[in-house]
C-alpha cells in the first residue's frame, strides 16, 4: 500500500433531493498502485464518469476520502485545489483540446507555467518530453498544421509534462474511428511503459478496455467485479472482458 | 408545432442571447427618438427672435444628422444580429437535418428578429420618452429658458421618423437573414461552433514590413493634414492623399499589430513563460488579428467623437469667455444724432419714465464723430476680402472717438487711460474680419488727415478695447483715437450711454422698460444689454454643445456596443478554452485576470490610437472653428473625457463581468 497513488475511501456521490435520489457512486473503494494503467467500465449511467468527475476534483464527493499520494484532496478548496490539479494531475481529452492560438510548444509549456516552473526549467522540460514523445519537429506548429496523431501526442505531452501523480483519461476513445483510438491507445501503453504514468482510464468499450493492466466494473455506482489482465494477450483479455459485460449487461441488454 | 409557437418559444428560449442584441436596439431606438423629438418641446415657443432662430438651426441640423445616424445604427444592428446569428448556426443545423425547409426556417428567423424587433421598439420608445424629457430639460437649459414652461410633451413627429427608421432596418435585417440562412451549406451550420477562427500561417518579416509601412504611411498622413489642414482643397489632392493614407495606414497597423506584438513578448521568456502570459499573449493577439477591420472602424468612430465632442466643448466655453469680455456694461443706449439730435440721453430716458440714476453705479455719456473719410479710403491699396454682412463697410464714414471719450469708456471698465498728444491718432478695433486691415492701414499711414488737421501715427499697435457694447464678436470695426480738439470739426454720428448698474438693480426691470423705447421707429434711440447678448451666445453654446454630445452620444455608443459585442462573441466561442485551463490548474483569479487584460486591451487599443489622431486633428479643426467664428478657442478635453469614462467605462465593466459570468457559468455546468 506504500505504492498507491490514488487511494480512493469509501467515496459516495447523491444527486437530487429527498424526493428523488440518485445515488451516482455508491459506496466505492479501491486504489491504484504507481505505474498502473487502471481501465474503469461501465455502461452508460453507472457512475464512471462522476466517479472521474470526483477524482480530477471538478466534482465533489458526498462523503467518503480520495488520497493522491497521501494527501486527501476533498479537503481542498479555491487556489490549493487549482494548484493540485496543476501539479498532481494530467488530463487525455478525446478531442486532445489543443489551445489553437499556441503552437505545440506553447500548448505544453502552458501546463508548466500554470505551475509556476521557472522559464529555464520550462524550456529544457518541454524538450525532454518532446523527444520521449517524438514531437520534437513540430513543437513550432499550429495544432491545424498538425495530423490527428502529431495532435494526440501533443496533448500527451502537455498532460505529461507536469511529472502528475496520475493521468486521467475520460473515455479517450469515444468518437474516434477505429484507426485513430488504436493510436491513442497504443500511445496510452506507451507512456505507461515508457514513461511509467499512472494512469486512470474511464471508457465504456471493450477494446479500449483491452489496452489496460486492470480494469475496474461499475453498475449502478457500485464495484460490480474486477479483472486482471496478468500475463495473457490483449486479445485474451479482450475476451475476458466481453464475457464480464455480458453479464453485466451493457446497453444493449438493457431493452430487454 | 407550428412556426408561430416556434418563434415564440425561440424567442424565449433564447432570452439570454437575445439580450445584447435587445439592448443595443433599445438604446438606438430611444436616443434616436430623444434627440428628434425635442424641437417639439413647446416651451420652445417662449424663446425670443434670436433664440427662435437658433433653434430652428438645431432643428434642421438635427434632422439632417439623424439621417446620418440611422445609417450607422443600421449598420450596428445588422452587426449585433450577425452575433446572434452565429451563436445559433447549430440550431439552424438541426431544423435542417430534421427536414425543415431553408423557406420555413427564413421564416422562423425573420419571425423571431420581428418579434424582437416590435419588442425593443416598443420598449425603446417609452425609454426614448422618458430621457427625451431629460434631453428636454437640458436643452430648455442650454437656451436659457424657464423651466417652469417645460411641459410633458410626446412628439409624434419624432415617433413616426423612429418607427419608419427602425422599420427599414428591421426589415433589411429580416432581409439578411434570410439571405444567410439561404446561402448557408448544412455541414457549415453544424460545425459552426469550430469555424470561428480564420488560421493564417505565421510569416516572421512579412507583418513587420506591414508595421513599418503603416506608421510610415500613418506618418504621411499626419505631416500632410499638419501642413495642409484637413479641409479638402480644389487645388490639389493632398487631402485626399492624406485620408488614404490615414485609413490604410490604421487598416495595416491593426492588421499588423499583432504579429509584432507576439514576437515583442515572446522574446521575453521570462514574461512570456509566466502563468497564464503565454496564453493572454495569444489571445490579444489572435483577437486583434481577426478584429483589425473593426478596430479600424471603431478607431474612426472614436476619433470622429473625441474630436467631435472636444471641439464643440471648447468652443462653447470659450464663447461663454469672450461674452464676457464683449460686456464690459450691463447696459448701452445709443441715439442716432441725424434722428434725435445732439442730446443728452438720461434726459431723455427720464421722460420715458426711466430714472437711470436709480439703477446706475457709473454712468458716461461719451459720443462718436464721423470722419471726412470712408472705410474704403482708410483701407486704400490692400485686396480686401469682407465678409458678406460688411458689404456697406468700405462705404460707411470711419469712426471718430475723442481720447477723452475713450479713455472715460476704459476708465468704466477699471482700466487705465491711453495717453495720446496733441497731433496724433490711434486706432481701435475688435472685429475679425477688419482687424487685419485695420493693422494694415496704421502701418501705411504714419500721417493721416481727419477733419482737415495731420496727425501723426502715435503707435504701431492696434488697441483693442471694447468701447461701446454691441453684440459679440461683431464690435468695434475700426475706429480712430484723435485728440478733443480734432473731433470739434466732425459730424457727431452717435451718443452713447454707457451704464453699470447697482448691486440691488434688477436688470429684467430695466429691460422692460427700455424694450418700448427700443422699439420707437420715431426716435433713434437703441440700446443693447448684457444679458440679451448672453441669451444669445448661450443659444449658439447650446446648438454647438448640443449637436457635439448627439454626435458624440451615438458614436460612442456604437463603438462602445460593437467592442463588447465582438469580445462577448469571443468569450462564447472560446468558453472551452477557459475550462482546459481550469483543468491544467489554473486558479480563478488568473482567469479573471486574462480575461479583465484582454477586454481592457481590446477596448484601449482603438482607444489610444484615434487619442493619438485625435491630438493632430483637434489642433487642426479647433483652427478652422476658429477662423470660422473669429474667435480663439482654448482647448478643453474634459467633457470628453467624462463622458468617455460614463459610456466606454461603463460598457467596459459590463463586457467584463459578462465575460466572466460566461466562464464561471461554464465551470458550473461541467460539474
Amino acid at each position: 500500500m506504500n505504492d498507491a497513488i490514488l487511494r480512493v475511501d469509501d467515496i459516495q456521490k447523491y444527486y437530487g433531493n429527498k424526493g428523488s435520489l440518485t445515488k451516482a457512486v455508491d459506496h466505492i473503494s479501491f486504489t491504484v498502485d504507481k505505474g498502473e494503467f487502471l481501465g474503469i467500465m461501465g455502461p452508460s449511467g453507472s457512475g464512471k464518469t462522476t466517479l472521474l468527475n470526483c477524482i480530477s476534483t471538478i466534482d465533489t464527493v458526498t462523503s467518503g476520502h480520495i488520497f493522491v499520494e497521501g494527501q486527501d484532496i476533498t479537503t481542498l478548496h479555491g487556489g490549493r485545489l487549482s494548484d493540485f490539479r496543476g501539479r498532481k494531475l494530467g488530463f487525455i481529452f478525446q478531442d486532445f483540446n489543443l489551445l489553437d492560438t499556441l503552437t505545440a510548444y506553447e500548448n505544453v509549456s502552458l501546463a508548466l507555467s500554470i505551475a509556476g516552473v521557472k522559464p529555464a526549467e520550462i524550456q529544457k522540460r518541454v524538450k525532454q518530453i518532446a523527444e520521449a514523445l517524438n514531437i520534437s519537429e513540430v513543437l513550432s506548429k499550429y495544432p491545424y498544421q498538425m495530423s490527428g496523431g502529431q495532435q494526440q501526442r501533443v496533448a500527451a505531452a502537455r498532460a505529461m509534462v507536469t511529472n502528475p501523480a496520475i493521468v486521467l483519461a475520460d473515455e479517450p476513445t469515444g468518437a474516434l474511428d477505429s484507426n485513430s483510438s488504436r493510436m491513442l491507445l497504443t500511445m496510452l501503453t506507451e507512456l505507461n511503459e515508457r514513461l511509467s504514468a499512472t494512469i486512470l482510464m474511464v471508457t465504456h468499450d471493450a477494446f479500449s478496455a483491452s489496452y489496460c493492466r486492470r480494469i475496474l466494473f461499475i453498475k449502478d455506482g457500485k464495484i460490480f467485479h474486477e479483472l486482471n489482465r496478468g500475463s495473457d494477450s490483449r486479445k485474451n483479455f479482450f475476451s475476458q472482458i466481453l464475457e464480464v459485460v455480458s453479464v453485466l449487461g451493457g446497453e444493449q441488454n438493457d431493452l430487454f | 408545432m407550428t412556426s408561430f409557437k416556434l418563434i415564440f418559444k425561440n424567442v424565449h428560449k433564447n432570452l439570454r442571447d437575445y439580450l445584447i442584441y435587445f439592448l443595443t436596439l433599445m438604446i438606438s431606438v430611444s436616443l434616436f427618438y430623444a434627440f428628434n423629438s425635442i424641437s417639439d418641446q413647446p416651451a420652445f415657443s417662449e424663446m425670443g427672435m434670436t433664440r427662435t432662430l437658433l433653434y430652428d438651426q438645431l432643428g434642421i441640423l438635427l434632422s439632417a444628422l439623424s439621417v446620418l445616424i440611422a445609417i450607422v445604427l443600421a449598420f450596428l444592428i445588422i452587426y449585433a444580429n450577425q452575433f446572434l446569428l452565429k451563436r445559433r448556426k447549430k440550431e439552424l443545423g438541426i431544423y435542417m437535418m430534421l427536414g425543415m425547409k431553408k423557406g420555413r426556417i427564413s421564416r422562423i428567423f425573420a419571425g423571431e428578429t420581428f418579434c424582437v424587433g416590435v419588442i425593443a421598439l416598443a420598449v425603446g420608445l417609452i425609454l426614448g420618452f422618458i430621457l427625451s424629457q431629460g434631453v428636454s430639460l437640458i436643452a430648455l437649459k442650454l437656451f436659457a429658458i424657464e423651466l417652469d414652461k417645460y411641459q410633458l410633451a410626446f412628439s409624434m413627429g419624432a415617433f413616426r421618423q423612429t418607427i419608419i427608421c427602425f422599420a427599414l432596418i428591421f426589415f433589411l435585417v429580416m432581409l439578411f437573414n434570410v439571405w444567410s440562412v439561404s446561402s448557408v451549406q448544412l455541414i457549415d451550420l453544424l460545425t459552426a461552433s469550430r469555424k470561428n477562427e480564420r488560421l493564417k500561417s505565421e510569416n516572421r518579416v512579412l507583418p513587420v514590413l506591414m508595421f513599418l509601412l503603416s506608421i510610415l504611411c500613418i506618418g504621411i498622413a499626419g505631416v500632410l493634414f499638419y501642413k495642409n489642414g484637413i479641409l479638402p482643397s480644389r487645388e490639389n489632392m493632398s487631402f485626399q492623399i492624406a485620408g488614404l493614407a490615414l485609413v490604410v495606414g490604421t487598416i495595416l497597423l491593426f492588421y499588423s499589430f499583432a504579429a509584432v506584438f507576439i514576437q515583442l513578448m515572446r522574446s521575453n521568456k521570462g514574461f512570456y513563460l509566466k502563468g497564464l502570459n503565454t496564453f493572454l499573449v495569444r489571445q490579444i493577439g489572435s483577437k486583434i488579428r481577426t478584429n483589425y477591420f473593426v478596430m479600424t472602424v471603431v478607431c474612426g468612430l472614436l476619433t470622429i467623437t473625441i474630436c467631435a465632442v472636444s471641439i464643440g466643448a471648447s468652443t462653447a466655453l470659450a464663447m461663454n469667455k469672450l461674452s464676457q469680455a464683449a460686456t464690459p456694461y450691463d447696459l448701452t443706449v445709443i441715439s442716432d444724432v441725424s434722428i434725435d439730435g445732439d442730446s443728452d440721453i438720461t434726459d431723455y430716458l427720464a421722460t420715458c419714465d426711466v430714472q437711470m440714476s436709480d439703477y446706475a453705479k457709473n454712468m458716461e455719456q461719451i459720443s462718436v464723430y464721423d470722419a471726412d473719410m470712408t472705410y474704403a479710403d482708410l483701407f486704400a491699396g490692400q485686396d480686401l476680402n469682407l465678409w458678406p454682412i460688411d458689404e456697406a463697410v468700405p462705404q460707411s464714414r470711419v469712426s471718430v472717438i475723442s481720447i477723452s471719450d475713450f479713455n472715460r469708456a476704459l476708465a468704466m471698465q477699471g482700466k487705465g487711460p491711453v495717453t495720446l498728444n496733441e497731433g496724433e491718432y490711434l486706432l481701435n478695433c475688435n472685429y475679425e474680419g477688419t482687424y487685419q486691415y485695420v493693422i494694415e492701414a496704421l502701418r501705411t499711414y504714419s500721417e493721416l488727415s481727419v477733419g482737415g488737421v495731420a496727425l501723426q501715427r502715435a503707435s504701431d499697435e492696434v488697441l483693442q478695447e471694447t468701447y461701446v457694447m454691441t453684440s459679440v464678436g461683431n464690435n468695434d470695426r475700426g475706429t480712430l483715437i484723435v485728440p478733443d480738439s480734432v473731433v470739434t470739426a466732425l459730424p457727431k454720428d452717435v451718443n452713447a450711454l454707457l451704464v453699470q448698474y447697482k448691486e440691488e438693480t434688477n436688470p429684467d426691470e430695466v429691460l422692460q422698460k427700455m424694450i418700448p423705447i427700443g422699439l420707437d421707429e420715431t426716435h433713434g434711440y437703441r440700446y443693447s444689454e448684457k444679458n440679451m447678448l448672453y441669451d444669445m451666445f448661450y443659444g449658439i453654446n447650446a446648438l454647438v454643445t448640443f449637436i457635439c454630445c448627439y454626435v458624440g452620444l451615438i458614436f460612442l455608443l456604437i463603438c462602445a456596443a460593437l467592442l463588447a459585442l465582438k469580445q462577448l462573441t469571443e468569450t462564447t466561442d472560446n468558453i472551452f478554452r477557459y475550462g482546459l485551463l481550469q483543468k491544467l490548474g489554473a486558479k480563478r483569479q488568473q482567469i479573471n485576470h486574462t480575461l479583465f487584460v484582454q477586454t481592457g486591451v481590446f477596448f484601449t487599443v482603438p482607444l489610444v490610437v484615434a487619442g493619438l489622431y485625435s491630438i493632430l486633428l483637434i489642433g487642426k479643426g479647433m483652427e478652422i472653428v476658429e477662423e470660422f467664428m473669429n474667435i480663439h478657442i482654448a482647448t478643453n478635453v474634459w467633457l470628453t473625457v467624462i463622458l468617455f469614462l460614463i459610456v466606454y467605462g461603463s460598457y467596459f465593466i459590463a463586457t467584463y463581468l459578462s465575460c466572466k459570468r460566461m466562464v464561471t457559468e461554464q465551470k458550473e455546468m461541467e460539474v
